[in-house]
């Protein structure tokens, strides 16, 4: 009688476990995204203008400045590399100073030709506004008189 | 005789009774790429920080059920292939009330998505192509350039 008992108990656990927690059945979706490399530079003005114009006496002609300001996003490590479609006159030297965006390191003030040159390295994951280039004109007086004319100053994100 | 009596009542109980576990069926992958059409206002901003899909772009249904009084409850948590758990947050929502003869309730603002089971919704009954929409969140120029992957898995649990 007594094991009898004990069976009976124990069937009525096993009922009572099996109701409360029936088998659970799942599916699943998947989630994909791709997040591509996005490399963005925009420069804020189309021009600038240089114009060397005066000296003083007894020394070369005085050097000019001009600024704008560029834009960049970047979700990878790159630099940026600044270059002229063609080589300026003799005697005559075009610069570039670009502020480095945070974490990146500026050249400082660069000398333009028709090769590409690093102005700024070391950028990473960035996404800032408003960071200065100031281009510098400079002639010496074996320059002479250069007619007024166009370079294209091209800034590349790059690796 | 007793004990015949005893062990019979025993197998008895210990057979299955003959009734289906409910079922849940899930449909509607999602994938999206994020490039500089996602820039906020393109160079020197960041990416946009969130991404929704459709509304209805998953569609769950729960069957075989006992009927209309069967409880059940759909937990959710995410499998990860490639993921950034710290930075990437995925988000589920449960958009309509879907088909049939059940009802359905809980589970209508986003709930964020973890590796960890966690209640979703409930309802009692068949109850076929409840919508459920997803959300991303946490996207920048911080996240590398890759294609990131999960899974989510969508249990249907039977309650008292």
């Amino acid at each position: 009688m007594r094991n009898v008992l004990v069976l009976v108990v124990l069937a009525g656990l096993m009922a009572a476990l099996s109701s409360m927690a029936l088998a659970a059945n799942s599916d699943t979706i998947t989630v994909n995204y791709e997040v591509q490399a996005i490399n963005e530079l925009a420069i804020t003005d189309a021009a600038v203008t240089l114009t060397v114009s005066a000296a003083t006496a007894g020394s070369q002609p005085n050097a000019v400045t001009a600024s704008t300001t560029y834009d960049i996003t970047t979700n990878e490590t790159k630099k940026i590399t600044a270059v002229l479609d063609t080589a300026m006159p003799a005697n005559t030297t075009l610069t570039l100073n670009a502020a480095a965006p945070t974490g990146g390191t500026s050249a400082g003030a660069v000398t333009l030709t028709n090769v590409a040159a690093d102005v700024v390295t070391g950028i990473s994951e960035v996404a800032e506004a408003g960071k200065s280039l100031t281009f510098g004109l400079s002639a010496t007086v074996s320059a002479g008189v250069v007619a007024a004319a166009s370079k294209t100053c091209t800034l590349t994100v790059t690796n | 005789m007793a004990w015949s009596l005893a062990l019979a009542v025993f197998i008895i109980l210990l057979c299955p009774s003959g009734a289906l576990a409910i079922d849940v069926t899930v449909t509607g992958n999602w994938s999206d790429t994020v490039n500089a059409f996602d820039l906020q206002a393109g160079a020197g901003s960041d990416l946009v920080s969130t991404y929704t899909s459709d509304a209805a772009h998953v569609s769950l249904s729960v069957s075989t059920t006992t009927g209309d009084t069967d409880n059940w409850r759909i937990d959710v948590r995410r499998s990860d292939t490639v993921w950034l758990p710290g930075t990437l947050r995925l988000y589920v929502k449960r958009t309509g009330d879907g088909m049939g003869a059940g009802t359905v309730s809980g589970g209508q603002t986003f709930h964020e998505v973890t590796t960890i089971d966690q209640a979703f919704f409930q309802g009692a009954g068949d109850r076929s192509s409840i919508p459920i929409q997803l959300q991303l969140d946490g996207m920048s120029v911080q996240v590398a350039p890759a294609t990131y992957s999960t899974s989510l898995i969508f249990t249907v649990v039977d309650v008292l």
